[in-house]
């Protein structure tokens, strides 16, 4: 039972480390790109500001998201 | 069918109608007249050059009407049972990668949305490079692949860690390319929606455009590439693997001994080789990944030698064994392949082009002539409608006039480098494996720039002399002065486009 509770903390801590890493550097890159390609969209100046703007706030939420699993992460580790 | 699908295939019928009519009179004016040698020659040339474009056309509007044709959806997905996903290996082939750049990669790898996935990175690194390599795989939980002897190209490498690939499926990212997290979901269902999809092909998609004119030209080409011409060639079964960013069953590598190593573009040798065992490959045309295109005159020059040079390359290895019936493709694979692989030939035609106005100015040669009325009834309409559905079906797509024309410009600047990177293959001289610089800055010196100069100061001689003779047959000198003074202009663009890129003012991989 130890064991598997060991496992699982494993587990558990290897998933948040991958959600990190997602949250704190890929979605980055991915809004990056994604702001780029809106120039071959076609879209009219005004929807590619509203886009902009809810890129902003996703990686602004993202950016929170990372805090929270950075609080998770810790007290996972406290965990014996 | 939309109103405006049912106008471009109109268009596009008329046009091909105007391209048989125009070619079919030019041909017959050429034979109907008798020269001298030297006219002949260079009447000749100037004929073939034409066949080139005219050959090139007609593969486009084909296409386009095919495309435009209501047809059967070959995109059709198997639905995933998500607990037991068929495994997949993603390959990073590298070398000598500028650091930033391999974990942008790593981290956008790691974050596929796909628990089946093993990651590796193979590392054809300089010595140099490996432990700083090994320690960024490692930070990323890629495996670090370094081959005991080093290879000479990417192909190689590959075909050195196949044996250990276990995967149903394997996909290979160049080093600079980006994918998003569902770009397994996507094209494993595709693939497994039947056992005899060998790949699926993704497009590239270059987002570092803003760096400047060179990344901006180049990206547009290769939009063009790959929005109509991909998607003909996957409607014909006939799209052939891009080196990066698809999906291929291992088992199908496998049989085909693995990638072509004696080739700079081994996946179009490959590709045929796996269509001739009767395997379907699929173009899914929907932008998974984003990658950055060459930034600097020499990068973008490197890559379009090395694609030209290996493309040719490879037609002329196995126009013998598909005419012999070694290699057995259908009629549209082999005709698809034949306009790919003589795409690149554009370098001589555009050449041939350029220089038969100044030299009809200069010396009065090729001195063959049409009226003005033959042009205006059959060169204008094949001309204008053509460039008419090229235009309307990239607008289509959402690419205004300019940025076509600005890809037209990077096209037509290459022309030296593609004629001595077609007359390398032809001679199968051996190209050293390069890959395209990422991230560096770097001007070709001005002596370097001759082919152009030199050019561009024989249109300039031609338009002083046509001056002079312009009394002489006012229709054919103004005419001929016309191309020579847009040859010009055109070829300028090589003064403007040579410069250092600016610093991105948003850089793409500024991530941190």
């Amino acid at each position: 039972m130890k064991k598997l509770m060991k496992n699982n903390k494993e587990y558990i801590l290897d998933k948040i480390s991958e959600a990190l890493v997602k949250e704190e550097l890929a979605i980055p890159l991915y809004t990056s790109h994604i702001e780029q390609t809106l120039f071959w969209s076609g879209f009219d100046e005004d929807k590619k500001k509203q886009i902009l703007i809810s890129l902003n706030l996703l990686t602004k939420e993202s950016r929170a998201h990372v805090g929270g699993l950075k609080k998770i992460m810790a007290i996972y580790k406290k965990l014996k | 069918m939309t109103k405006r699908k049912r106008l471009i295939i109109i268009i596009s019928w008329v046009a091909l109608i105007s391209l048989f009519f125009y070619f079919g009179l030019r041909v017959y004016i050429y034979y109907s007249q008798s020269y001298g040698f030297v006219n002949s020659l260079f009447g000749a040339l100037l004929l073939l050059a034409e066949s080139h474009a005219v050959l090139q056309s007609l593969g486009f509007i084909s296409n386009i009407i095919r495309l435009n044709k209501p047809r059967v959806n070959y995109h059709r997905k198997a639905k995933l049972d998500l607990k037991n996903l068929p495994s997949v290996t993603v390959l990073v082939p590298g070398r000598n990668e500028p650091l930033k750049i391999l974990e942008a990669t790593f981290i956008c790898i790691k974050s596929l949305n796909y628990a089946a996935k093993r990651m590796i990175f193979l590392d054809g690194s300089d010595p140099q490079f490996i432990a700083e390599n090994q320690k960024l795989a490692q930070k990323y939980g890629l495996e670090h692949f370094v081959p005991e002897h080093p290879s000479k190209n990417k192909a190689e490498i590959i075909n050195k860690i196949l044996p250990n690939i276990e995967s149903k499926y394997y996909c290979i990212f160049d080093a600079d390319q980006n994918p998003m997290p569902d770009f397994l979901l996507e094209t494993v269902a595709l693939a497994e929606y039947s056992n005899n999809i060998a790949f699926i092909q993704t497009p590239q998609l270059y987002t570092n455009f803003n760096v400047g004119p060179i990344a901006k030209g180049a990206a547009l080409q290769q939009s063009i590439f790959f929005e109509n011409i991909c998607e003909g060639k996957g409607a014909s079964n006939a799209m052939f693997c891009c080196g990066t960013n698809f999906l291929m069953q291992t088992e199908v590598l496998k049989k085909v001994g693995g990638f072509d190593e004696n080739s700079v573009t081994e996946d179009f040798a490959t590709s045929v080789k796996i269509h001739a065992l009767g395997y379907r490959s699929i173009y899914y045309n929907h932008v998974r990944v984003f990658g950055m295109a060459p930034e600097t005159l020499p990068a973008y020059f490197k890559q379009q030698y090395r694609w030209s040079a290996g493309t040719v390359g490879v037609v002329r290895k196995l126009t013998s064994e598909v005419y012999s019936g070694r290699l057995k493709l259908s009629f549209m694979q082999v005709w698809e392949y034949f306009l790919s692989a003589t795409y690149y030939f554009t370098g001589w035609s555009f050449f041939l082009l350029i220089i038969c106005p100044a030299l009809y100015l200069l010396f009065n040669i090729p001195s063959y002539f049409a009226s003005p009325l033959f042009y205006l009834l059959t060169f204008v309409p094949y001309y204008f409608l053509t460039l008419t559905i090229f235009y309307a079906t990239m607008k289509g797509r959402n690419y205004s006039a300019k940025d076509i024309f600005i890809g037209n410009i990077m096209s037509s600047l290459s022309f030296p480098i593609l004629m001595q990177s077609t007359i390398s293959a032809i001679l199968n001289k051996k190209i050293a494996f390069q890959i395209t610089d990422k991230g560096k800055s770097d001007i070709m010196p001005f002596w370097r720039l001759w082919p152009w100069i030199l050019i561009i100061l024989f249109n300039l001689a031609a338009i002083i002399k046509g001056a002079y003779r312009y009394d002489e047959n006012h229709y054919a000198i103004g005419i001929n002065m016309f191309w020579c003074a847009y040859h010009i202009l055109l070829l300028s663009n090589i003064f403007r486009l040579n410069k250092i890129p600016k610093p991105n003012e948003k850089e793409i991989l500024n991530y941190t």
